[in-house]
C-alpha cells in the first residue's frame, strides 16, 4: 500500500502535460535563441496561464519556479519598480519598508530579509488563530513608507485563505504594491488578479500537476517584452506549465473537497482528542492540518511512513528532520502543541479507498 | 510496554553505530534507524566546523541515511535540539560558571539518548533502543538487576559514561558492540557493506565543541561575563591574574597566562571567591575525594564500605580504593593518590568488569 498525501509539497505530473511537453524534447528542442520558432509556443503559454488568472500574456514573465518569482516580485521593488510597461530604477521612489504576514513561505520571508541589507526595513504583521492576517494590525503598519505588501493566497501548511482582497485596499490606499504568492492558490480557486487586487502575483506549475522548475511573476503594468522570458528558460517546462493551468477546472477540486470532508469526518469519528487548525470555509480544498491530543509528529510520521502513507508535518529542515512549525507558533500553538501537528493534502488520483485506509491506520497510530 | 523485538537505534552516521544496527538486523530485531538532530552552535555551524567531521553534520545525517538503506532498514531525522539544550549544553554551561569541569557526555546519555530517543522508540512501538557504545547490558540471573559490564574491548570501553542509568533505562537498552574484541573488527564489519563509513575517524570529545576552544563557547553562548580573577598558592598568597575561571580545569598546567620558573598546576578553583590555587606537581595529586547525585547500578544501595576500583575521568586507569558511604554521598580513599581528581567529573565505581556505579565528584583534598 502506498499512499501520497502530501499535494501541498509538490504533485504529480498529469499526462496530458506530459504529452503537451513531449515534441518539444524531440522536435522543438532549440533554445529560445531562435526566437521566430519558439514565439508561438511561448504566446500560448503565456495566454494560458494568464488565462488561468484572468490577465493578458503580456502581464506574465515565467521564471524557474516559485521561490523565483517571490524573489523576483521582492527584487522588482527593491531595484527596480516596474511601472507602465518599463522598468525603471527605483530612484524618486522612496519607500523603503516592507510589510509581509508572520506566516510567509521561507522565500518570501528571507528574500524580505535579505533586503534589510540594501536599508529596506521589514514589519511582519501577525495573524490570528485561525491563521488569517490580522487587519488592524496590517492598517496600522502600512504607511506612506511602505514600498510593498506581500501577503500569501493560501497557507502551504494549515490551507488557510488570507483576506487579500481587503488587503489589498489597504495596500492601495497607501499607494503600496500589493503582491500575492499563490504558489498554493492555483487551482484552489478560480483566480482573478482583479478581483484578488494583486499587483504582482507569483504562481508555480508543479502544485498543479505540472513540471518542476517553473513558474510564474504576475505583473499588473505588464512586462516589457526582453523580460518575459530569458533566453535560458526552459521551454519545454513552460509549454509543460501552459497545458498545467489550460486544464484546470472547478470539478476537480470539488472531488479533492470532498476528500477532504471524508477525511475530517473520519478523523472526528476516532474521537482521539483531534482538532484541525485553521480550518474555516474558504480553507484550500485539498489541505487539512490536524492536531493530535495523544501522538507526536514525529511518532505519527514514521508511522504512517511504516503503513505507506506520505503525509508532512511543519518545517521540515535539510536533515529532514521535523521542528515546531513557525506558522503554527505564529497562530498562538504553543511549541509542544505544534510538535502534534501534521499536514495531510490531497489532490487527483487519491480515492475515498484512500482516505479510508488513512483513517484506519490514524486509529492504530493514536489509540494503540 | 510489552517486550517486542522492534529496536530504534541512534545512528550518528559513524562506524559504531552504523555496524550496532547491522549486527541488530543480522540477529533478526526490527530495526528503525533514527538520527537526533541536536543542538548546534550557530558560529561553528557557519564557520564549517561542522561541515565534515561532526557527528552532527549534514553529510553525518546523509552517511547514516545511506547506510540505512544499504543494511535495509527505515532511516528518519528526528529534532531532539530542544532536550539537548537544556539538559546537556545549558548544564555544559552552567558547571563551567561554578568552577566545575562537566561532563556532557554523561548527560546527553541520561536525558537524551536513554530519555528523550527511548520516549520516542516507544511511541514508535519499540521496546528498545540502541547506540555503538562499547559496553555489556546484562540482567543478573539471581538479583533480577540489569548490570553494566565493560565492553571486551578494553581501550574502547564507554561504560564511564553510562554509570548514570536507571534500572528502567538499562532493561531498554541494546549495545551489541560491548562483545567486540576490538575497533578493528568493528571497522572490518563494516567494509563489507559500505567502504566510507568503515573508514571515518573516530568522534570528537565534546560533539558541540568541535573545535576544543570551550572557553570561545562560553563567550558566544552564555550571558554570564568571565570576570578576571586572581590566583593564589595554597597558604593564599597572591601569585598574579587569572583571566576567569571558566579558562581553567584542575591539573592543568598549560595556558595559565603566566609563568613561575616552575611547573605550576590548578590545583583548585574557587568560583565564590574568584580565585584558582596553584601548585606544585605532587600538590595536583590526592587520595581522597567526596561524591553525591550517586547512581547504583549493579546494587540496588551502598549500606556499609567496600573495596573497589574507581576512575576518576573517562581516561583514567581504574585505581583501588575503598569507598564508605556517608548519607547520600560517598567519601572515596585511594590506595594511591590520583592525578587532578576535578568536581564536576563523574567517579565510577568498578569490581572487575562489573559498574557498581558513580556519582559526580563534589570536593577532593588529601587524607592526612
Amino acid at each position: 500500500m502506498s499512499i501520497y498525501m502530501d499535494y501541498a509539497a509538490t504533485t504529480p505530473m498529469n499526462r496530458s502535460v506530459l504529452e503537451a511537453m513531449r515534441p518539444y524534447f524531440f522536435e522543438s528542442f532549440t533554445t529560445l535563441n531562435y526566437r521566430e520558432h519558439i514565439q508561438e509556443a511561448l504566446e500560448t503559454a503565456s495566454k494560458k496561464v494568464a488565462d488561468a488568472i484572468g490577465a493578458e500574456p503580456g502581464m506574465i514573465r515565467f521564471t524557474f519556479g516559485g521561490t523565483h518569482a517571490n524573489h523576483l516580485a521582492l527584487e522588482a521593488v527593491a531595484g527596480e519598480i516596474i511601472a507602465e510597461g518599463r522598468s525603471s530604477k527605483n530612484t524618486e521612489n522612496q519607500r523603503k519598508t516592507i510589510v509581509i504576514s508572520a506566516v510567509e513561505h521561507p522565500s518570501v520571508r528571507n528574500g524580505a530579509k535579505a533586503l534589510e541589507e540594501r536599508g529596506f526595513s521589514v514589519e511582519i504583521c501577525p495573524v490570528d488563530a485561525l491563521g488569517k492576517v490580522d487587519l488592524k494590525a496590517l492598517e496600522a503598519l502600512v504607511s506612506e513608507d511602505t514600498a510593498l505588501v506581500s501577503v500569501m493566497l493560501y497557507n502551504n501548511e494549515t490551507g488557510t485563505r488570507q483576506p487579500v482582497e481587503a488587503i489589498a485596499e489597504v495596500t492601495h490606499l497607501k499607494g503600496a504594491l500589493f503582491h500575492i504568492d499563490a504558489v498554493q492558490g492555483m487551482g484552489a480557486e478560480t483566480l482573478d488578479v482583479k478581483t484578488l487586487g494583486a499587483d504582482l502575483l507569483s504562481v508555480s506549475a508543479h502544485k498543479i500537476y505540472g513540471p518542476k522548475g517553473c513558474g510564474a511573476l504576475y505583473n499588473r503594468n505588464g512586462w516589457p517584452d526582453e523580460m518575459r522570458c530569458d533566453a535560458y528558460a526552459n521551454l519545454t517546462n513552460i509549454v509543460g506549465f501552459g497545458q498545467a493551468a489550460a486544464r484546470l477546472h472547478p470539478e476537480q477540486r470539488k472531488t479533492v473537497e470532498s476528500l477532504k470532508v471524508l477525511l475530517i469526518r473520519g478523523l472526528d469519528s476516532l474521537d482521539a482528542g483531534i482538532r484541525f487548525n485553521g480550518l474555516s470555509a474558504d480553507s484550500h480544498p485539498g489541505i487539512l492540518n490536524v492536531y493530535f491530543q495523544n501522538a507526536d509528529s514525529d511518532a505519527l510520521l514514521i508511522g504512517y511512513d511504516m503503513h505507506g502513507i506520505a503525509v508532512s508535518a511543519g518545517s521540515a529542515c535539510s536533515s529532514g528532520a521535523v521542528g515546531a512549525s513557525p506558522v503554527l507558533l505564529a497562530m498562538g500553538f504553543s511549541e509542544s502543541e505544534a510538535r502534534r501537528c501534521l499536514r495531510f493534502s490531497m489532490g487527483e488520483g487519491l480515492t475515498k479507498t484512500d482516505i479510508e485506509y488513512v483513517v484506519e491506520v490514524t486509529r492504530k497510530l493514536v489509540k494503540g | 510496554m510489552e517486550k517486542n523485538n522492534r529496536v530504534v537505534v541512534g545512528m550518528s552516521g559513524g562506524v559504531d553505530s552504523t555496524v550496532a544496527a547491522y549486527l541488530l538486523k543480522e540477529a533478526g530485531y526490527d530495526v528503525i534507524g533514527v538520527n537526533m538532530r541536536l543542538w548546534q552552535d550557530d558560529y561553528l555551524e557557519e564557520a564549517h566546523f561542522m561541515k565534515d567531521g561532526g557527528c552532527c553534520s549534514l553529510s553525518s545525517v546523509e552517511d547514516a541515511r545511506r547506510v540505512c538503506r544499504e543494511i535495509g532498514i527505515p532511516f528518519y531525522a528526528l529534532d531532539f535540539k530542544t532536550v539537548f539544550k537544556e539538559t546537556v549544553v545549558d548544564y555544559f554551561i552552567d558547571a563551567y560558571h561554578k568552577g566545575l569541569t562537566p561532563n556532557p557526555c554523561i548527560a546527553c546519555n541520561k536525558f537524551v539518548k536513554f530519555e528523550a530517543l527511548l520516549e520516542k522508540a516507544h511511541a514508535l512501538g519499540a521496546y528498545y533502543v540502541a547506540t555503538g557504545h562499547y559496553a555489556k547490558i546484562e540482567q543478573d540471573k539471581t538479583t533480577g538487576r540489569y548490570v553494566i559490564r565493560k565492553a571486551d574491548s578494553d581501550k574502547k570501553d564507554q561504560t564511564y559514561a553510562l554509570y548514570n542509568l536507571t534500572q528502567e533505562q538499562l532493561a531498554h537498552i541494546l549495545m551489541p558492540l560491548g562483545e567486540m574484541p576490538s575497533k578493528d573488527v568493528v571497522r572490518e564489519i563494516a567494509s563489507r557493506f559500505d567502504v566510507r563509513i568503515s573508514e571515518k575517524s573516530d568522534s570528537q570529545e565534546i560533539c558541540f565543541v568541535p573545535d576544543q576552544d570551550y572557553v570561545g563557547f562560553l563567550k558566544r553562548n552564555s550571558d554570564v561575563p568571565i570576570v578576571e580573577g586572581i590566583f593564589v598558592d595554597s597558604e593564599g598568597e597572591v601569585l598574579g591574574a587569572h583571566k576567569g575561571i571558566e579558562y581553567y580545569t584542575i591539573g592543568q598546567r598549560k595556558g595559565l597566562g603566566v609563568t613561575f620558573g616552575k611547573p605550576m598546576y590548578v590545583i583548585d578553583i574557587d568560583p565564590n571567591n574568584n580565585r584558582v590555587t596553584l601548585g606544585e606537581g605532587d600538590a595536583v595529586f590526592e587520595d581522597t575525594l567526596y561524591a553525591g547525585m550517586l547512581n547504583w547500578v549493579s546494587v540496588a544501595s551502598v549500606e556499609s564500605g567496600f573495596k573497589c576500583q574507581a576512575k576518576v575521568r573517562y581516561s583514567a586507569t581504574p585505581a583501588d580504593c575503598t569507598l564508605y558511604p556517608e548519607g547520600n554521598h560517598v567519601k572515596v580513599v585511594f590506595d594511591k593518590p590520583q592525578r587532578a581528581i576535578t568536581p564536576g567529573q563523574a567517579v565510577v565505581f568498578y569490581q572487575g568488569d562489573l559498574l557498581v556505579g558513580g556519582g559526580t565528584i563534589e570536593r577532593h583534598l588529601n587524607h592526612v
